[in-house]
């Protein structure tokens, strides 16, 4: 039995780092992609799209690879909440579609505005999905059997409205981050300003979450405490050191950091997983259903760990190596391929 | 029309039509992606700056098809999850770890190297930039088997058991390399590269007639019009063998696809019906024209042998009738026109039609080519729907069916997700035509010269 568990378990680890992969990495080239639709200078926008051109089709595979694997180590999430968050989740479907078509056409176009503005907004919509599908998952779900026991539209709550405009403060002091390394000049300048402004806005955001999830007693089991009101110890440590780590990103910034403040940024994320991860377990979909209830069978699992888990390093190394080539600051002229 | 408002009904619409779109895309992903392959291999080893120049003509639309390939896909993986919850639930415990397969091993690897393979002519030397342009097609091959390999088990559900619910994997192995795999795989492979060479061929003919860049687009016809003399008639085998497979492992399917209702009693031969409009009601064909002992010499290779009639299977496990009857036959026609096509072209080499002063003249042969890259489109969907509607009513073939595979969305959410992707695929499919149109249009860059550390090439006569 406790082997078990502890399989279950290791997945539910692997599955919170490919979602984390997932959310950090697409979020800042999401991020950079909100912040396009601020930039008026059209050789600005351009740089900004180039800075992600190399990386995006990359990143966005962590989410092909989280499916896999939510399909296979836990079949019953799978084929439940996906059915359940119908619209959000085919919502995320179109935002992406819009989005790559936006960044790749947009090379090939004669008038790139078009092209630039569709995918500037088809990252605010993409990151809207992102926050609408996590909130309705985070906010809990009921089930009959196999099938979903609630509405078409339960996903869309105040509780996931907040979420999601949380994504959007989070993915776009990701992206100025991210750009602060990438760039140079004014463009750097202007996002060193971005960086600040979208982190004092996500700190806020998170700050604002808390107290709501506080205040409804019914989202007690975000916070480790099922069924009551307040926040739990570990989810208010987890939450501080968070708020520590957007505090030294904006500190690094003001210093003049290149690629610290992005470091800084992708530690908070872990916080903020930590707090959510670790408070919620042992559930995987609350208020209900744990990670040992919806998990496949122990041989299953363990096939899969040899197979897939091992891929995970390769997969590692040479995203490190094609990371590695395209280091170094964005130069228009460079990329007459 | 009940049909409108069944549930059911519209998943499966919506499925049929996100995954035809898709597989447009990879098809000509997996094939160009070796043709890739072929012009750098050609360019390093003769230095000739013509296929330096192929290499990166031909990669321009390689990589738009890529992207709408990638962002049509995403929706199929987590269609599974949305529109057929209860199957997924079921099967994850197999389905999912060939889907984790594909992301893991053939997704991320196509990711990493994508970038490197056209934008890295400048960052990474000759060998390093050849190694990415193989790992790519490598990736792209791979895909299609784990895909394939998931299909094909739903087609022939092997190497385990349903229990409590829940599919248990007894034997890893056979699970994954079912029955009916080999010559699918084959088959889809074969298809893709046919595809890929007819439309490079018809792309290469079109500046042939303009008279423009004819000995530049000679080379590649002649790379299409050899590799389709050997895939053409190879496919044509291949299918065969493909139907004497599914006559063993789906007999139903197979009396579906031939309208074939009464078993041929023994010592005698079946008719294959050519044309047939089938009347389900009384289990008879209304009107056919009929060939004897065919079915029977297809189907088994002997005049005689036995080939089971709809009949012999319970009403509520027949398949549907007219869809896979016609999208068979027309599979099967283009099929045949392609190893016709692919003969005139030899017939017409050998007597000197393709010297660079007479190959302009050959308007009509560069027009057949057109025509046999948009029925390799045609044949390839068609083949789908012979295999996807041929299954039913089963979604896991004899074990889960269809209609228990669904989750219970109501018919506003599908019509909302099925209209979203009318909508958006329609104006996909139009951009994507008219950027590819403008890449075709616009030519190679004749000027263009390697980077620095890049073998110099030199520029030979036609
Ligand atoms: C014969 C080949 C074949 C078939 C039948 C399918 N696909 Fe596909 N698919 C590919 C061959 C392929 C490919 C060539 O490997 C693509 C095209 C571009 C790419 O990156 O990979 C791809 C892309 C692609 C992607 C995006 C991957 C990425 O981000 O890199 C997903 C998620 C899927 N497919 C999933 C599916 C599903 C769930 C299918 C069936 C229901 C399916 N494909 C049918
Ligand atoms: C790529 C080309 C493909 C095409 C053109 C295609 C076509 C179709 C069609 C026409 C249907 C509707 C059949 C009916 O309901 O009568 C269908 C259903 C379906 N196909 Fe495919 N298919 C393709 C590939 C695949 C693959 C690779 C898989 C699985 C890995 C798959 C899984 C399914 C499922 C789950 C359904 C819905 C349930 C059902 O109707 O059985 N398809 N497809
Ligand atoms: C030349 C004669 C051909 C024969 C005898 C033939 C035979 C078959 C058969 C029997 C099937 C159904 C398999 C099943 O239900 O599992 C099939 C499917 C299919 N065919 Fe063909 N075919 C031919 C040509 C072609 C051509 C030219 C193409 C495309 C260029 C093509 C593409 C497909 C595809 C994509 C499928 C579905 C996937 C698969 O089963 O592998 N076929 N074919």
């Amino acid at each position: 039995m406790d082997g078990q568990i502890s399989l279950a378990d290791a997945w539910f680890g692997i599955l919170a780092l490919l979602l984390w992969l997932y959310v950090f990495t697409d979020g800042y080239d999401l991020g950079a992609g909100i912040l396009c639709l601020h930039e008026a200078d059209p050789v600005h926008r351009e740089i900004m799209a180039e800075s992600i051109d190399g990386v995006w089709h990359a990143n966005q595979t962590w989410l092909v690879l989280l499916g896999g694997v939510l399909f296979g180590a836990f079949p019953l999430v799978y084929g439940t909440v996906l059915a359940a968050l119908y619209l959000p989740a085919g919502f995320l479907l179109f935002a992406i579609m819009a989005r790559g078509i936006g960044l790749e056409y947009r090379m090939k176009a004669d008038n790139k505005l078009p092209w630039s503005r569709l995918f500037g907004w088809g990252s605010v919509a993409v990151t809207l999905a992102h926050g609408f599908l996590l909130g309705g998952v985070l906010q809990g779900m009921d089930f009959d059997g196999l099938h979903h026991a609630g509405g078409a539209f339960d996903w869309f709550s105040p509780f996931t409205i907040l979420v999601a405009a949380t994504f959007l403060c989070l993915y776009a002091f990701l992206g100025a981050a991210w750009l602060v390394w990438k760039t140079e000049g004014p463009l750097q300048h202007q996002s060193r300003i971005w960086s600040v402004r979208y982190g004092a806005a996500t700190v806020g955001m998170l700050v604002l979450l808390a107290g709501y999830i506080a205040l409804d007693g019914r989202l007690g089991f975000l916070v480790g405490r099922p069924g009551q009101g307040g926040l739990g110890a570990f989810f208010i440590l987890s939450l501080v050191v968070a708020v520590f780590c957007a505090a030294f990103s904006i500190r690094s910034i003001g210093k003049g950091g290149e690629v610290l403040p992005l470091v800084w940024c992708a530690l908070m994320l872990v916080a903020v997983f930590v707090a959510f991860g670790g408070s919620l377990y042992p559930l995987i979909v609350p208020p209900r259903l744990t990670i040992e209830q919806a998990a496949a069978p122990p041989l299953m699992l363990k096939i899969m760990l040899w197979t897939v888990g091992s891929m995970l390093p390769v997969i590692f190394l040479y995203n490190a190596y094609h990371f590695r080539l395209v280091r170094g600051k964005v130069r228009l002229e460079d990329e007459t391929h | 029309m009940e049909y409108l408002t069944d549930p059911v009904f519209l998943s499966r619409l919506q499925f049929a039509l996100t995954t035809a779109f898709h597989i447009t895309f990879p098809t000509l992903s997996i094939g160009l992606g070796l043709y890739l392959v072929i012009v750098e291999w050609l360019w390093l080893r003769t230095g000739d700056l013509d296929y330096y120049r192929q290499f990166r003509f031909w990669s321009g639309p390689f990589a738009i098809n890529f992207a709408v390939g990638i962002v049509t896909g995403i929706p199929l993986e987590f269609q599974f999850g949305t529109n057929w919850g209860p199957f997924s639930a079921t099967i994850g415990n197999f389905f999912g770890h060939v889907l984790g397969f594909e992301g893991s091993m053939a997704f991320m690897l196509e990711a990493a190297f994508f970038y490197i393979m056209l934008f890295g002519w400048k960052r990474v030397g000759p060998k390093m930039h050849f190694f990415s342009t193989i790992m790519v097609a490598f990736a792209a091959s791979l895909s299609a088997f784990w895909i394939l390999a998931a299909n094909s088990w739903m087609q022939t559900p092997t190497g385990g058991h349903i229990e409590n619910g829940v599919f248990i994997v007894d034997d890893y192995l056979a699970a994954i390399f079912s029955p009916d795999l080999p010559f699918a795989f084959l088959h889809m492979h074969l298809a893709c590269l046919e595809v890929s060479l007819f439309v490079v061929g018809a792309v290469s003919g079109l500046w042939i007639v303009w008279g423009k860049n004819v000995a530049f687009f000679l080379k590649s016809f002649r790379i299409a019009a050899i590799a389709a003399l050997v895939c053409a008639p190879l496919q044509a085998l291949v299918g065969d063998q493909n139907g004497l497979e599914i006559a063993r492992l789906q007999p139903a399917k197979v009396a579906g696809i031939e309208a074939h209702w009464e078993t041929n009693p023994p010592g005698t031969g079946a008719f294959w019906n050519l044309v047939a409009w089938p009347d389900t009601e009384n289990e008879r064909n209304s009107f056919s024209i009929r060939i004897p002992y065919m079915l029977s010499l297809l189907v088994t290779h002997s005049p005689t042998g036995t080939v089971p009639g709809l009949k012999e299977f319970p009403k509520e496990d027949r398949p549907p009738i007219i869809i896979p009857f016609y999208s068979f036959r027309f599979m099967v026609g283009i099929g045949f026109a392609m190893v016709g096509v692919a003969l005139w072209t030899v017939w017409e080499w050998r007597k000197g039609g393709l010297r660079p002063e007479n190959a302009p003249g050959r308007v009509w042969l560069f027009r057949a080519w057109g025509a046999m890259a948009l029925g390799g489109y045609l044949a390839v969907i068609l083949g789908w729907i012979t295999r996807e509607v041929g299954r039913q009513p089963w979604m896991l073939y004899g074990l889960i069916r269809t209609a228990d595979g669904h989750s219970n969305l109501t018919v506003g959410q599908l019509w909302t997700s099925l209209a979203g992707f009318v909508v958006a695929y329609t104006i996909l499919g139009c951009v994507f035509v008219i950027f590819m149109a403008k890449l075709f249009k616009k030519g190679p860059d004749m000027e263009e010269l390697p980077p620095p550390g890049h073998a110099r090439g030199r520029v030979t006569a036609a």
